[in-house]
């Protein structure tokens, strides 16, 4: 139960993350397209003035505050699901 | 020097009277004035309360900041710019080079000036910098704020290749895009170059020139009287805001693609009176601007004689005698004889920096489709002006009339001048 509570939280901060990509991007079709896995830069044509906009978005939607040596690693979905729950949680 | 011929192959507009070329023009053919009472300005006590903005409501502005990927817009300007700049290249049936591909428009390029780029960003930002919350400014605020913005942003959705640049030059700044672009051309640089210009609007960038007193104040209560180019009751300008954008083309390129041709470019000259003789860093000395006027003549191998219209700088301000007088010494006419002459002003104010763009716009629509706009409020026309020229010339009226070439001149903050001459495409 705790672990499929768990699996719905990254999938409900996976949807959040593609809703706050998507005015970034000129492909939205992409977004739909993104796994935990995917390498964000590999996949989305987006610069890096928006990837910092992405982490203002993010800080701004979960209340939190995400420290400058950790952006570097928030190159997957997956990375950023973490270091989100590690915040709220 | 290379010295190939250049013709205008597409137009864009984002006006206080018309979104859109056919608006654009239905406006300027109607009399429509785009200047309305500014409840912003009165409320902040301006001395001015009027202003001249494009109607682009807030729906229409959300609609395009996502189409255009402007995200957490904080500058009309931007916008403006961006929409006439798109408008134009689509004008210009080049909508399949917007296809990206790993090779860019080597050919082609961007040049689009601004007077005080994203100025009214500064509400956005200089609270949180002072309230020590730096850490949170939307960092998009860097790619607006940069005066090569909308140069910038047209790159990203047009893949240039050639010379990406912007200009400024205050009142100028449009006029002087297009000469960039068509020294780029006519030296065989470039093919295809976007030219154009935009400004902001607000307290923020208005709030100086109220503060100037250059702001027209005796016409608060009827905003569509307030702009009066050519009238003896003037005393300032009305300010406004938007974009005009100019696709100009290599003739030999034009042809080849079978492009629709508006107009060729047969001269832009651009001088400085040096802020001597009367020339300030706001006023224009008198020799400059006639030496800018006739050196463009010189260039087109045109006299007065085959002029059929001037497109002023004309603001309604005290400087509107003078430059009359600069029309008359240059196209060095019998008074009867003198062409027709207009200016956009008393429709949509005074864009700034987007004025000269708008203003081009507006030349070459008037060529295409054969009319002159009229000049709103004239009465009483100054009497100085009508010792220059004869009173038939001020178009009171919006007229059917052929219109073969156009001069247009800008005479900017600075005292820095530009022309050009246009000629309609047969």
């Amino acid at each position: 139960m705790e672990i499929k509570q768990l699996t719905m939280t990254k999938e409900q901060i996976l949807n959040d993350l593609k809703e706050i990509m998507k005015p970034y991007t000129e492909n939205e079709a992409i977004i739909d397209t993104l796994e935990m896995d995917t390498v964000i830069m590999e996949k989305m044509p987006v610069d890096s003035v928006d990837l910092v906009e992405i982490v203002l978005d993010i800080e701004e939607k979960y209340s939190i505050q995400i420290e400058d040596n950790i952006v570097p690693e928030l190159k997957t979905p997956a990375k950023i699901v973490e270091v989100i729950m590690g915040k709220i949680a | 020097m290379n010295n190939r011929r250049v013709v205008i192959t597409g137009l864009g507009v984002v006006a206080p009277n018309g979104i859109g070329l056919k608006d654009f023009e239905a406006s300027l053919r109607a009399g429509r004035s785009g200047i309305e009472h500014d409840d912003e300005l009165e409320k902040l006590d301006f001395r001015c309360h009027v202003s001249a903005k494009p109607p682009i409501d807030e729906e229409l502005r959300k609609s395009l900041c996502a189409k255009y990927k402007l995200v957490k817009l904080k500058t009309n300007g931007l916008l403006y710019g961006v929409h006439a700049g798109v408008e134009a290249w689509s004008d210009a049936g080049l909508d399949d080079l917007k296809e990206k591909t790993d090779e860019p428009l080597w050919n082609m390029g961007c040049i689009f000036g601004c007077g005080a780029m994203s100025i009214d960003s500064c509400d956005y930002a200089v609270p949180h910098i002072r309230g020590g919350d730096v850490r949170r400014i939307s960092t998009r605020l860097l790619l607006e704020a940069m005066n090569s913005s909308a140069a910038s942003y047209l790159t990203s959705l047009i893949p240039f290749g050639n010379k990406v640049s912007s200009n400024s030059t205050a009142c100028s700044t449009g006029t002087e895009a297009l000469i960039h672009g068509f020294d780029q051309i006519r030296l065989g640089r470039a093919d295809v170059m976007l030219t154009g210009s935009c400004e902001t609007d607000g307290a923020i960038i208005w709030g100086v020139f109220d503060s100037l007193r250059v702001l027209e104040s005796g016409h608060n209560d009827n905003p569509k009287a307030a702009s009066r180019p050519f009238s003896s009751k003037t005393r300032a300008l009305i300010p406004g805001s938007g974009a005009g954008a100019l696709v100009l083309e290599s003739l030999e390129h034009a042809q080849k693609r079978g492009a629709r041709i508006y107009a060729e470019v047969l001269a832009g000259t651009q001088n400085s009176g040096g802020q001597v003789n009367g020339g300030s860093k706001t006023a224009p000395n008198k020799m400059g601007m006639l030496r800018c006027v006739q050196n463009a003549m010189q260039e087109a191998n045109i006299s007065g004689k085959d002029i059929d219209l001037i497109s002023g700088h004309l603001t309604g301000t005290m400087a509107d005698p003078i430059e009359v007088e600069v029309w008359k010494e240059a196209l060095q006419l019998e008074k009867e004889e003198f062409p027709v002459i207009n200016s956009i002003k008393s429709h949509i104010g005074h864009c700034i920096g987007a004025a000269g763009s708008i203003e081009s716009v507006a030349c070459v629509l008037q060529m295409q489709n054969s009319f002159a706009h009229s000049n709103m409020n004239i009465e009483p026309v100054h009497e100085n002006i009508l010792n220059s020229i004869p009173r038939s010339s001020i178009v009171e009226a919006c007229m059917e009339k052929e219109i073969n070439c156009v001069i247009k001149a800008n005479f900017g903050f600075g005292d820095i001048n530009t022309c050009v001459v246009l000629k309609k495409w047969k």
